[in-house]
Order: C-alpha cells, then structure tokens, then sequence
C-alpha cells in the first residue's frame, strides 16, 4: 500500500519535472543489464550453471528469482541514486529444446531527495530454441526472441512505453574434452542480441561473455581434489556484458553500458542453484558504483519430475 | 528319552535346515530369455529359478529378463554379468543387492509395505533406490558407472569418495573411478528409448 501511493505521489512528482534526461538514459539503459536473471542447462556430463546477468542458454522448466541492487549517480532532484530489481522468470519446456520464458518483477527506485518509488518493470516473454547439442563436446548453441511488451510496466520506475523485440544467440562450451588438466573444468558462455525498439526507443546491440571454473565438474570429472563439502558445490565465474546504441540519441553523448560481474554460484545437484555475483560498472550508463545480485533458481524438472511443470508438454513417444 | 533327543536334534538341525531352504529359495525366475544366457555356466531357459549368490551371464547377442520373488522385474542387455548377491524378501521387508561389473541391466521394483533396500553395486559405487517403487537403468564398465532414472529416485554413491547424488526420474548421470558423480542432468527420451531397446524390455 505504501508502496503504491509513493508511486502515485511520483508519477505527478514527474510529470511537474522529472528526472534528468541523463538519469533517465541511465536507468534505461541500466534496465537492460541485471534486471533478469537467466538459467543453466547440460551438455553430456557438464552442467552450465544458471547466469545472473547473460541470458540463459538453453530451453528449461525452472523458476529463478534474483534480486539486484545497483547505485546510479543523481545528478539533481529526483534523480534514482539506487535501483533495486526483484524479478520472477517461469521457463516451461514446450518440447525437449523449446521452451517459453515469461518474466515480470518489481522495480523499487531510492531518489535523491525525494521519497522512493516502486513499480513494475515491462513485462517480457521469451521464446528459445535449441538446435544444437553436442553431449561429446560439451557445446549448445541456442536461438531466442524476447519481447519486451512495451507499457506494462510503471513509467515511474523507468518502464517503456513502447515495447521491444531482441532476436539473439546464445552458446556454451566446456573445455572438458580438451586434454588441458584441470583447465577441463572451465567453460565460456556467450550472447549477442540486437534489440529493436519501437518507437522513439533507441535500438541497442548487446554481446556478452562469461567464464567459469566448476568444482563440480573438477570433482566428477577431472580429478579426487580433497575439498569440503561445501567448496565441491562452487562454480567461481565472471560474467561481462555490453550494451551499446546503434542510433545514437542526439545530445546524449556515449550510453554504451559494460558491467563486469564476477561471482559464485552454489549447486550440488538437488534441485536448487543459488548465485551471487557483484556488478561493477565500468561506464556511468552502467551505473555509479559496485552493485550486487544474487539469484535462486529452482529446478522444476527435478523437484516436480512427474508433473506438467516438470517435463516438456509435447514428448517423443516412450518406448513401453 | 525319545523325545528328548528328537527335541535336541531338533534345536541343533532345525536353523541349519532352514537356512538351507532360506539360501534355495529362488531369488526370481527367468520370464525372457534369448542367446545363450547362462547361470554358473548352466544355460538358462524361460521358467528356471535364479538363486541367490548366482551369476547371470549374458552373452553379446542375448537378453535375459528376470521375475524377482517380491514382484520387481529385471531386464539384463547383451554383455552383462549379474550376481544375485542378496535377495531378502521377509514379511514387508526387502533386502537386495545385486552386483554389475559390466553391462547394463534395467530394474522394474516394485513397492513395499515396509523398509526396502534395493541397491546394485558396481565396480566404482553403488545404486540404491530411495523411492518405493522405481523403474531405473544402470551401466557398468570398469572404470565408470551410468545411471538413468524412468520413475522413482535412485542415489548414485562413489565408493572411493562417498559423495552422493539423487537422481529424480527422468533424470540421469555417471560415476568414473575414483571420483565424484557428475551432477544429474535431465535425460531426452531419445536416450531413454536408446537403453530400453538394448535391455530389450
């Protein structure tokens, strides 16, 4: 309740005057970054762990929640100095490589001199495909569009008129087949999207890269380490991502966005992951200092097998 | 006097004859049956009983399948060799362990009233059913260990390691010598329909 009649309050708040057109830019573009989180998928014995920042690169019946918090600079009145997302993703596997992701969530935004505000960001739905498996070498490449439904969301917290369609590729690939010791246990993922905005929205190409090592895949595949439990369940990892204009926006100057986000993700194979990761901006688009989020995500298919929510709708015939 | 010494033969005799009996009760009977499936070098035909403490050999181009005493069915691929090490089914309590040290066998069990131990060791762990009931593969070789999970849950142990995963149905993963198992990973049906045509069940 408080929640809705601060956003009401600073609805008019910014129609009066609004934020700085910089601000404004910032939180925009600072949307696109961590405000979802992604998931993981399998390739033979190797287990991508879920991404916090890129998108996730296969097809997956799985709910994941992260929240993030990251500081913006406030240039004058109203300005966000600090936004923190919590989102909701439901991914359902619609055959064994299709699948849909539908994303929708909070948006809390903390101003400068002025009282805080919270809405709902654009809600998104994503659809992914995954043609390419190769259990042998440890690869998946995936295709997906997501649609940002422009208008769903709360203008006060940034949310779009105008929606957005963002076609991309993803791709992971583990290093377990190479003959590289314990390098095997490392693994690249990687995304390159292009959103295409309506309207006045500017239309953004996106790239990012991440990179892990898997205790997990140490321990199972690669060699008897004496670790403690809890250490077997790690997957250090980096993510980078990037975001840069392809239509400039007269008198805005540089927007492109670049986080580096390196963290941990937690799993030990019974049904839930759980990650952190910090998010350092290295451009003032991307935000103003050391941001964080930390996601859970809950395996579906492994806590539900037998239910529709954990398993594909359409399925190859079983054998008897 | 007489029946003194009846009841005294009685005291000693009386647990060793039912143990033998116990030990030659068959532990299951032989439903399916193609190659030359053998059974301590004794070639196995559809109707003969399996004891405990036996070992199954089936040959590249056989398939055995087996109807165990508590109701639970096992099919056994080409090139697998089983032994009954243990197959215990006292009122509602079920003891089992079945060893695999190469080939691949598929385990219908059934359910139980009361506790169930339904385990297959292999040469680098040990499956064992969590669930009441579970409709499982497992394959062995030497130096690694596979399983996949239709219905049920099957925990998957490293001998070497003792570390541990639960593999829900639907759900599969590997061992490998001296390491941890990998984490489970969901299983495509193609790979599913892939180990039930070679248990040919």
């Amino acid at each position: 309740m408080k929640n809705r009649s601060t956003y009401c309050v600073n609805r008019r708040d910014r129609a009066n005057g609004g934020w700085s057109v910089s601000a404004v830019l910032a939180l925009a573009i600072g949307g696109l970054i961590p405000s979802a989180g992604y998931a993981y998928t399998a390739a033979g014995d190797r287990n991508f762990p879920a991404q916090l920042i890129l998108p996730q690169i296969g097809p997956i019946d799985a709910l994941w929640v992260p929240i993030s918090t990251q500081p913006f600079e406030a240039v004058k009145d109203k300005d966000p100095m600090r936004k923190t997302n919590f989102t909701g993703t439901y991914s359902k596997l619609i055959t064994e490589q299709f699948g849909i992701q539908l994303e929708y969530g909070l948006t809390h935004l903390d101003r400068l001199r002025a009282s805080p505000v919270t809405g709902t960001p654009n809600f998104h739905a994503r659809l992914q495909y995954e043609p390419v498996l190769d259990p042998e070498h440890e690869f998946l490449l995936s295709v997906q569009v997501d649609r940002e439904f422009g208008g769903t969301g709360d203008q006060a917290v940034g949310s779009d008129k105008q929606g957005a369609t963002t076609p991309g590729v993803t791709f992971a690939k583990g290093l377990g087949d190479l003959p590289i010791g314990y390098w095997r246990a490392l693994a690249i993922t990687g995304f390159a999207g292009y959103q295409a905005a309506e309207g006045a929205r500017t239309n953004f190409f996106q790239a990012g890269v991440s990179i892990q090592y898997s205790m997990p895949y140490l321990v199972s595949k690669v060699a008897n380490v004496e670790l403690p439990p809890f250490l077997r369940g790690m997957t250090p990892m980096t993510e980078v991502f990037f975001t840069t204009p392809v239509s400039h926006i007269s008198g805005q100057g540089t927007n492109t966005t670049l986080v580096v986000a390196p963290g941990v993700s937690y799993s030990r194979g019974r049904g839930w992951e759980l990650a952190i990761e910090a998010m350092i901006p290295t451009t003032r688009a991307t935000g103003s200092g050391i941001g964080v989020i930390a996601q859970l995500l809950l395996q579906l298919d492994y806590l539900l097998p037998d239910s529709v929510v954990g398993r594909p709708i359409f399925r190859p015939t079983e054998l008897p | 006097m007489e029946r003194k010494l009846v009841g005294v033969l009685f005291a000693i005799f009386g647990p060793i004859f039912w143990a033998v009996a116990a030990a030659a009760t068959p532990a299951g009977t032989v439903i399916g049956v193609s190659g030359s499936c053998t059974d301590h070098g004794h070639v196995l035909s559809r109707g003969d009983a399996v004891q405990i403490g036996h070992t199954l050999d089936v040959p590249a181009d056989g398939n055995l399948t087996l109807q165990m005493a508590d109701g639970s069915v096992i099919s056994v691929a080409p090139g697998s060799s089983v032994t009954v090490a243990s197959y215990s089914i006292g009122g509602s309590v079920r003891d089992v362990r079945l060893s695999l040290m190469q080939g691949m066998l598929r385990a219908r069990v059934t359910s139980v009233a009361g506790p169930s131990t339904f385990e297959v060791s292999t040469a680098v762990g040990t499956a064992s059913v969590s669930s009441n009931s579970a409709d499982w593969f497992i394959k062995a070789k030497p130096d690694s260990a596979q399983v996949a999970v239709l219905a049920g849950t099957v925990d998957l142990t490293s001998t070497e390691t003792g570390q541990s995963v639960s593999i829900p149905a639907r759900w599969g993963t590997r061992l490998e010598t001296g390491l941890d198992p990998v984490l489970p990973r969901v299983w495509a049906q193609g790979e599913f329909n892939a180990v039930i045509r070679l248990t040919g069940a």
